[in-house]
């Protein structure tokens, strides 16, 4: 189904505030203005009904001071039975994103990609069949040509060629090949690791292995097989099975089958030895019991003997110390002496008053009788007696202190022996009980515990220990042989424990892997299809392109000198170049000039005014649009200011393409240039709308006029 | 062949290489491949200590180009260079070139890369792995069971066989 746009209505969109309608009716519109009059906010909001916008905020495309807020363009078309369509594109104050709706001539909506399947595929950065010229876009010396045509070019050519898919197709091959890489590469790290940790473990048990094997159990003997250690380890059990009175286990393995039979030789051998044991362990405690009695009653005998000796010496110096005296004796002599010593003292104490009282009073006669004396005489005589009493009185209490120390002495030694008798006493009495226990334990009615019969007991006892101690070693041995049976199938069990796991780790490296490596295979070989398959599209399309580029550099060309006119650089030439690794072509624009000067191609950017190189950039447009007449269903040809930077006089050689496009597709274009527009030369006069862009102003927006 | 044999070949590979270092090890592999060819009734033509490729030889009219490398210890990827992949492209129907990789793992094997398999992947950093499945199966199944039974062969000697003893033998078609 093939459209044209027969009105635009504009709300909210950039200088617009207020809807305002433009009715096109089918036919190709020209917009005429000065700048900054709405123009190419006429053109954008096609575009922007159309597309939308991406990689930018469309924030951008609302009037600030529009008072709803609301954004809104609608594109009335009519289709091939003169019903009418709407493309409708909204921008809701506080949405995040623009929605476009498309309604039927039945006014039900209708999805994208059914009624305009290319634009679903082709938006506006790809897009070539919908073709947006404008200021912005032209080539300018910041801006290389080449950036903005080349894919231009390129999209030209591969839909000419109808291979348009094929570099996507190149591209997308690109990202799979390189996820497949990478897919690859984390499968193959993810098998060597395995790989390596079986190795690792496989090293492992070897080790073990070659360890074990350097004193094997068996000897230099073969080593038993598994059912050779199976069938002995049921052999056991079943014979210790018959000694414990149990039936044998028939669900066990080898292991717990060993570990049963260590529970089951212990059982049977416990008790006993336990008995034994205890046999061994009263006897000896016994054994130590005499001996220590014994060592006691020894001690005791000691201590008594040392007291008796004590006390004797004690007794000898009693004696010495009374010398046939008693007591009493000493005492009533002490007091003796003390009565004399007092007597004496009161003597020395008179006389010496009286020498006192003779020398201070000068008494010719006795103080006592009155008798004369001679005070000399009596002077002498007083002193003559002290001479005589004070040695005397000396004699006495050297005397006294004599008994004194002598008296205490005896004290101390009575009280001493007093003690003395009480602590042999007690080790008498003690050896007594001790003597008593021997008895009963020797078993001797009467007889007195010697150290013989001592001896004998002891001896005795160490026998009945022998003995027990011997039966005791027998059982172990008997449990021991048990056990050495069960180390060696334990050992044994091992053995194969070790090589049944060497054997599971050599199996793995050998066969465990191989589902893995099967799909890793897959893996490689689907990615060398997917190469091959790049390979032969690569191959092709440079080949289709090789073929085509002549004749397309031709066709441009055509178009582009009769835009220009150019003398020098006059033919266009698309080259083959290479990107994405040499899988994807690029295609280079280069002009070339016939003027015999034998130049290469060259980079147009740095060969052409600007004039040339504006009208370069509309040659795709014309070329395209040849191409493509009947494939689109909107077949609009968008130009904003196409003639900036042209001569006046090239200005009708530019019409003139226009008219030839003008066959099929419907052009709106604007330019500040009317008076250099002469449409009528071009096209006729039904087949075109004219507006004119008259004014502008903030509230009410562009001025427009039909006309 | 059974794996303590392949364990035994592991062990006398790494002690070998211990033994002489990585760079002789290379080399000396390299003549133990070509006998193993050899062995296989391919004629050796070239082994060469220097330059591209390592051995040439010919087998039914067909001429065979290998370039050869030893993969031991843990790092076992292998970056293919450019010229690695040039010295084993066929010049014509009647070539074949493979790049032959000794994974000196457990167990060692020959991996032997045919060029149009290898064609796509220059300066990849390719794993033992990738090798093993880009690798002709037949070829490197046969080569790693000849060249087992030269190694289990001459265990003893193995360590006297020099790379120019190896070349001059295996270029007379003298076997070891």
């Amino acid at each position: 189904m093939k459209f044209r746009i027969n009105s635009i209505a504009i709300e909210g969109f950039k200088g617009f505030t207020d809807q305002q309608a433009i009715q096109i009716s089918g036919k190709h519109l020209f917009i005429f203005g000065s700048n900054g009059y709405g123009k190419s906010s006429i053109m954008e909001a096609i575009r922007w009904c159309l597309f939308g916008l991406t990689g930018r905020p469309e924030e951008i495309v609302r009037n600030q001071f529009y008072r709803t807020g609301d954004c809104f363009v609608e594109l009335e078309l009519i289709d091939q039975n003169g019903d009418p369509w709407k493309i409708q594109r909204r921008f809701s104050p506080g949405g995040a994103r623009s929605r476009m709706t498309i309604l039927d001539p039945q006014g039900g909506e209708r999805a994208q990609s059914e009624v305009f399947p290319f634009l679903t595929s082709l938006g506006p950065r790809e897009g070539t069949y919908i073709v947006f010229g404008g200021p912005s876009q032209l080539p300018s010396r910041s801006r290389p040509l080449e950036s903005i045509e080349i894919s231009d070019f390129g999209k030209i050519i591969y839909a000419y060629l109808r291979l348009e898919n094929v570099p996507d197709l190149i591209e997308k091959l690109n990202k799979l090949i390189e996820d497949q890489k990478e897919e690859e590469r984390q499968l193959a790290q993810e098998i060597e690791e395995e790989e390596e940790n079986i190795t690792d473990e496989l090293k492992e048990v070897e080790k073990q292995l070659a360890s074990f094997l350097q004193e094997p159990p068996w000897g230099d003997a073969e080593p038993p097989t598994s059912t050779q250690t199976k069938r002995k380890t049921k052999k056991l059990i079943k014979q210790l099975s018959q000694q414990k009175g149990q039936e044998s286990p028939e669900d066990l393995n080898g292991e717990n089958l060993l570990n049963l039979a260590q529970r089951w030789i212990q059982d049977l051998a416990a008790p006993e030895q336990e008995e034994l044991n205890k046999k061994i362990s009263e006897i000896k405690e016994q054994q130590s019991k005499v001996k220590e009695l014994h060592r006691k009653l020894q001690e005791e005998n000691q201590v008594i003997k040392n007291i008796e000796r004590q006390n004797g010496e004690i007794e000898r110096k009693r004696r010495n110390l009374l010398d046939d005296n008693d007591p009493d004796g000493f005492r009533k002599e002490l007091e003796n002496f003390n009565r004399k010593i007092e007597q004496t003292s009161l003597l020395i104490e008179i006389i010496k008053k009286s020498q006192l009282y003779l020398e201070n009073h000068g008494t010719k006669e006795c103080f006592i009788c009155l008798t004369k004396i001679d005070k000399k005489k009596l002077r002498g005589n007083i002193e003559q007696r002290l001479k005589q009493v004070e040695p005397h009185k000396l004699q006495n209490i050297q005397r006294r202190d004599e008994l004194k120390t002598s008296l205490e002495e005896l004290t101390r030694l009575d009280e001493g022996l007093e003690r003395a008798k009480q602590i042999l006493k007690q080790h008498q009495d003690e050896y007594g009980e001790k003597e008593t226990l021997l008895y009963k334990i020797l078993n001797l009615e009467k007889e007195k515990p010697t150290p013989e019969n001592i001896n004998s007991f002891l001896k005795n006892l160490e026998e009945q220990v022998a003995e027990l101690e011997q039966s005791l070693e027998s059982k172990q041995e008997y449990r021991r042989n048990w056990e050495r049976k069960i180390i060696r199938l334990r050992e044994e069990i091992r053995f194969h424990r070790y090589r049944d796991k060497k054997q599971r780790f050599e199996t793995l490296l050998e066969i465990g892997l191989k589902p893995v490596e099967e799909r890793f295979d897959e893996l490689v070989e689907f990615r060398e299809s997917l190469e091959e398959i790049r390979q032969v599209l690569s191959f092709e399309l440079k080949e289709k392109l090789r073929d085509a580029l002549p004749l397309i550099s031709k066709i441009m060309t055509k178009v582009y000198k009769h835009l220009t006119n150019q003398v020098s650089f006059d033919r266009v030439q698309i080259e083959l170049g290479e990107q994405s690794g040499g899988f994807s072509p690029k295609l280079l624009v280069r002009v070339v000039s016939s003027d015999g000067l034998n130049l290469p191609p060259l980079d147009p950017e740095q060969v052409l005014n600007g004039q040339a190189l504006s009208a370069l950039r509309l040659v795709p447009y014309f070329v395209f649009s040849r191409f493509q007449r009947e494939a689109w269903e909107l077949d609009l040809l968008l130009l904003d200011d196409p003639t900036q930077s042209f001569d006046v006089q090239r200005i009708d050689l530019l019409l003139e393409e226009l008219g030839t496009a003008a066959n099929h597709a419907q052009l709106i274009i604007a330019t500040h240039e009317e008076e250099h527009f002469t449409l009528s030369k071009f096209f006729k006069k039904e087949e075109i709308s004219i507006i004119h862009t008259t004014g502008f102003d903030i509230r009410g927006g562009p001025h427009i006029e039909m006309g | 062949m059974k794996w303590d044999e392949y364990y035994n070949v592991y062990l006398i590979l790494h002690d070998l290489c211990e033994n002489i270092g990585n760079s002789d090890f290379g080399f000396r592999i390299q003549g133990l491949l070509a006998h193993a060819l050899s062995r296989l009734g391919i004629k050796i033509f070239e082994v060469n200590h220097q330059g591209h490729p390592d051995i040439i030889g010919e087998v039914e009219n067909r001429r065979v180009k290998l370039e050869v490398e030893a993969a031991i210890g843990k790092a076992r990827k292998r970056t293919i260079e450019k010229e690695d992949i040039e010295a084993i492209k066929p010049d014509n129907k009647n070539e074949r070139g493979y790049f032959a990789v000794l994974d000196c793992g457990l167990p060692p094997e020959w991996l032997l890369v045919n060029y149009q398999r290898l064609k796509w992947r220059s300066f990849e950093s390719l794993s033992i792995i990738i090798l093993k499945s880009l690798s002709d199966k037949e070829f490197s199944n046969k080569c790693t069971e000849q060249f087992f039974n030269l190694v289990l062969l001459n265990t003893k000697r193995l360590s006297s066989f020099t790379f120019s003893i190896l070349r001059d033998r295996v270029l007379r078609g003298e076997e070891l």
